[in-house]
């Protein structure tokens, strides 16, 4: 199974990699939400990859690795501030300059 | 108390140079800055006993000695000459300075570098730590940099400037090389310590030393930079570029000939440089109109001499060397100054203009005319004294040198001509500058203009007549020099020997030219070369300048993509090589859970959602597609044991959703101009590579041997025990990794900030609020639904907030609820209305959460005990029974607080704008 994720993970990093060479803001953003995805999916296979054993200690043991569990869950909440504030500021650029394409924004130094 | 004394030379110009006046009796106070130079010759000449006893003081304080580091300084005969050089000009200088800019705004500026400038020269030549000096050399760079472009407003001045600061810093570079090399060698920086055991150095670091000193003294092909740095002030040009910084190349070699005394490569550049320079300087000087180019270059040629002489390294030519120092700072000293004077009173330093001073000026036109005299080499004065050695040292040496010897020394006749005879004796040509150069202004001026050169060319003539004077002041650098006092001893006379008939040579061949001097000159003045050593400096740099710019160009696109397109070329180069070397050792480890046909086809559909998103032109798709991806996230952590983060993800999705479909219309369709299919292909491999990259390194991660890891096994078997919680997600975020998730939160409420100064909503309810995207159209159906749902919602999370140390729940989750209730609300009513309901703004709550979570942690200080400890008790409550409290529950609350003020400020800014 693992190697099946690990496979998940190597298509979701390119296909974020390919959203975020694009010139459309809004898919940037999302080509960032995929990476995200891909990152947590990393930590938990990272961690060993458990059925149906969940670290509560009202179960019977054996667990899964709750270290992962509690970075991802963090990881989760983190990367949603993140997208939101890209969003946002896609969204501002968007209404400010009147382009979302990436391209067009560049420049202005010389 | 000697200690002090030396210390003392350094830091009092450095003091010196912080004083500022103010401004209101600055015009009448700056003068008080020669005091610096003074007292620095008191202290020098009451160093004289010490030094010509042969002692040396030193004194020396650790700066960073496992590196080999002291801020160390030594005085001995060599440093004493200097010292004495650089306080004895500067005393005349900066008097000289006060009449020359008397009424300028500027001089209190000009003062102060000036003795930034000293305080370095003082460090250069007492330093006895190498890398010292090289600070102290770069700072000498530094403050002659700030001299020469002290007309700023000037562009010749600045080229000047910068060309000296390029090629002196380039010496101090290689300089720094060397000075690397010698501490690899010997493992000291100690110049005292090298030379007590006279280690020999090996010739590389030599040659780097030499590079230094060349580029910092004007030697050929450095030389250009002195001609250019004549933009500066005339009392600059005498003090850095005559009397001491362009020593400082003379210095380093002095100071480490004893080192390289069997070297031949080091002795045979040295002398080679020297000729060179010292031909070359005169046949320049000669064709200058420009009184201060000509002592420009004059000067170069000097130095190219002092520099010969020191790279012959017999005791005849070290003696001629130190004395030239000596003389040299006297007459050319005063040179300088008679240019500033003539410029300052006849209004140029042309000598196609000038000429017939020398009624005007009777006092400047002796004073000058001696000076001259000296450097020409004319008994009884000091330059003649030094010219005798000079030739007696190279007929020691061979013919060959002994004739450029004296070809040089009828072009430095020749141009001491030229420089007294056109600027005092000869006929005006065009009628001499009246206005200017009226005996009033002669006597307006005269004391301070022309009274420290009468003295420095005063010791011109005294040199030459008193030569045990200048016996006694060189002497003791000499010995540091050579090693053993010296045999010989200085007179005016020495009867008849082959180096009084060269003297003699030279009087009639430079006589000579001189006089015939109208036949050539002109011609030679008019002569332009076709490639000059300064169209080299400046092609070069404008060639670096065109190649950088070309390169710059070449990647340097101004396109954000292109830049993290290198990074991932970058990333996939830089991983495919360790990872190629890493599998050809390692086979792959087969599964460790053997793979389930749902779970394959769970995986391969969030495949398939994040392919959709790269394929999709609809935004509406596109976002649908990561949503997909998130959702299929949520299930795959139901399956694999994650409870909290399936709960977390599927959540933070309605969210995520919600805040999309509120931005999406505003941007603009996703393909108005698609890109080049060669663009297309490239952003394909390099997406491909990067994914097979990361996969590759996963894989190479979980083939290669597993080190079992104790901590998930602590956590697992302490969860209960310490943290009295059975859910081990939650106790690890709120207890053992507390401070950790402390930070999480502070930079999630950032995150609103962020968006809320973004939107522009930080005075919140000023605006009015604008398009009210969400309720186009209300519904009744969704409003009574939402006010059915609401607390419904609210109080479920409520409970998992409370049940979340010991069951999936906890801050996180129950805060993504409750935010995903509100903005169920906000969609089916105005958010306007909402908001004015709310009885709490978000930033109030995510200050209140924040506040909350680190009181909790900040309580158990008070206690006694580390931040964030958490504490366990049993309580009985009606209704509930027995509950066990932690207070990490507090710390939970905080969490649910800020998480719940962040999601609703980021959904409503967006909703309000």
């Amino acid at each position: 199974m693992e190697f099946v994720i690990i496979s998940v993970i190597g298509v979701l990093f390119g296909c974020g990699t390919y959203l975020i060479l694009q010139r459309h803001l809004l898919r940037v953003v999302v080509g960032l939400s995929l990476y995200s995805h891909a990152a947590n999916l990393a930590l938990m296979v990272s961690g060993g990859l458990e059925r149906g054993n969940p670290p509560l200690l009202t179960t019977e043991a054996p667990y899964a690795d709750p270290l992962p569990q509690a970075l991802v869950l963090t990881a989760i909440v983190i990367s949603f501030g993140m997208t939101a504030f890209a969003t946002v500021l896609a969204f501002r650029v968007r209404q400010v300059y009147g382009s979302d394409a990436v391209d067009e924004l560049a420049g202005g130094e010389e | 108390m000697p200690g002090f004394l030396i210390i003392s030379l350094v830091l009092l110009p450095l003091l010196g140079s912080l004083v500022s006046w103010p401004e209101r009796w600055r015009q009448r106070l700056v003068p008080t800055y020669s005091l610096v130079p003074i007292l620095q010759l008191i202290i020098v000449i009451s160093l004289w006993t010490t030094v010509q006893a042969g002692e040396r003081i030193q004194c020396s304080w650790p700066w960073a000695p496992s590196l080999g580091l002291y801020v160390s300084f030594s005085l001995d005969g060599l440093s004493w000459l200097f010292t004495g050089l650089i306080s004895g000009v500067g005393v005349f200088v900066f008097l000289y300075a006060a009449f020359y800019m008397a009424d300028d705004p500027t001089l209190s500026r000009l003062y102060r570098f000036l003795l930034l400038f000293n305080a370095a020269m003082m460090g250069v030549v007492l330093a006895d730590n190498l890398v010292l000096l090289l600070v102290f050399w770069e700072l000498t760079s530094v403050s002659s940099f700030l001299l020469i472009g002290f007309r700023s407003h000037r562009a010749s001045a600045c080229e000047g400037a910068i060309k000296a600061f390029g090629l002196t810093a380039i010496g101090g570079l290689v300089m720094l090389f060397g000075i690397l090399a010698v501490y690899a060698e010997h493992g000291t920086f100690e110049l005292s310590v090298l030379l007590a055991n006279s280690t020999p150095i090996s010739t590389a670091a030599g040659l780097c030393f030499l590079v230094a000193a060349f580029t910092k003294s004007a030697q050929f092909p450095f030389h250009i930079w002195l001609p250019s740095a004549m933009e500066a002030p005339t009392p600059v040009s005498a003090y850095l570029h005559a009397a001491t910084m362009v020593k400082a190349g003379l210095y380093l070699i002095a100071r480490l000939t004893p080192l390289f005394a069997d070297d031949s490569t080091w002795s045979a550049t040295v002398t080679s440089v020297g000729t060179v320079t010292l031909v070359w300087g005169g046949v320049l000087a000669c064709k200058q109109v420009d009184l201060k180019a000509l002592l420009a270059n004059s000067t170069v040629s000097q130095l190219g001499l002092i520099v010969l002489l020191l790279g012959l390294q017999t005791e005849i030519a070290l003696f001629a060397a130190v004395l030239h120092i000596l003389n040299h700072a006297a007459f050319k000293g005063a040179l300088f100054l008679t240019a500033g004077t003539v410029e300052h009173e006849a209004g140029t330093r042309d000598l196609r203009q000038l000429g017939g001073l020398r009624p005007l000026m009777p006092v400047l036109t002796l004073a000058a005319t001696l000076a001259s005299l000296s450097m020409a080499g004319l008994p009884p004065l000091g330059g003649f004294l030094s010219k005798e050695l000079f030739y007696e040292g190279v007929l020691e040496a061979d013919l060959f040198l002994t004739t450029l010897a004296v070809t040089a020394s009828c072009l430095t006749f020749l141009y001491s001509f030229i420089f007294f005879h056109g600027t005092f004796f000869a006929p005006a040509s065009p009628p001499p500058e009246q206005p200017h150069a009226s005996s009033h202004a002669e006597h307006h001026s005269t004391l301070g203009l022309i009274a420290p050169i009468v003295v420095l060319s005063g010791l011109a003539v005294l040199f030459g007549l008193v030569p045990s004077l200048a016996e006694a002041l060189v002497t003791p650098a000499f010995r540091v020099i050579h090693g053993a006092p010296p045999q010989l001893h200085l007179a005016l006379w020495h009867g008849l020997t082959p180096a009084l008939g060269l003297s003699a040579l030279t009087i009639v061949l430079g006589g000579g030219a001189f006089l015939l001097r109208r036949r050539f000159l002109q011609a030679a003045r008019e002569y332009q070369a076709a490639y000059s050593f300064n169209r080299v400096y400046t092609d070069g740099l404008t060639g670096f300048t065109h190649l950088f710019h070309w390169t710059r160009a070449l990647y340097m696109t101004g396109s954000v993509t292109d830049y993290i397109r290198y990074l991932l070329v970058a990333l996939i180069i830089g991983l495919s090589i360790p990872l190629w070397n890493f599998f050809e050792e390692m086979a792959l480890r087969a599964d460790i859970v053997h793979p389930k046909y749902h779970e394959i086809g769970l995986a391969g559909l969030m495949a398939v959602a994040g392919i959709m998103c790269c394929r999709t032109h609809s935004r509406i798709v596109l976002v649908l597609s990561l949503g997909l991806v998130g959702s299929l996230m949520s299930i795959f952590f139901v399956l694999f044991s994650a409870p909290d983060l399936a709960l977390t993800q599927v959540l933070v999705e309605a969210v995520s959703l919600v805040l999309f479909l509120l931005v999406l219309r505003y941007f603009s369709m996703i393909r108005p101009r698609p890109y080049a299919s060669r663009v297309r292909l490239l952003n394909i491999g390099i997406s491909v590579g990067t994914g097979l990259m990361v996969s590759l390194l996963l894989f190479a991660a979980n083939v290669g041997p597993s080190i079992p890891s104790v901590i998930p096994s602590y956590y697992l078997a302490n969860s209960h025990l310490l943290a009295g919680g059975y859910n081990v997600v939650n106790v690890i975020l709120v207890d053992f990794r507390g401070f950790d998730t402390m930070g999480e939160i502070t930079v999630f409420s950032v995150a609103v900030l962020g968006v809320l100064a973004l939107v522009g909503l930080g005075t919140r309810g000023q605006q009015p609020v604008g398009t009210m995207l969400m309720v186009s159209f209300p519904s009744p159906i969704l409003q009574s639904f939402a006010r059915l749902t609401l607390h419904l919602m609210l109080v479920f999370s409520i409970y998992l907030l409370l049940r979340g140390h010991n069951a999936p729940g906890g801050g996180f989750i129950a805060g993504v609820l409750t935010a995903v209730a509100m903005t169920f609300q906000m969609m089916a009513f105005h958010a306007e209305s909402f908001s004015q309901e709310m009885p709490w703004k978000p930033l109030q709550v995510v200050t209140v959460g924040l506040l909350l979570a680190a009181g909790t942690g900040l309580g158990s200080m008070f206690i006694g005990y580390p931040f964030l400890t958490s504490a366990i008790g049993h309580y009985t409550f009606p209704l509930l029974g027995d509950v066990e409290l932690a207070t990490a529950m507090g710390f939970d609350i905080g969490v649910y607080l800020v998480v719940v003020g962040t999601s609703l400020g980021i959904i409503r800014a967006i909703a309000e704008d």
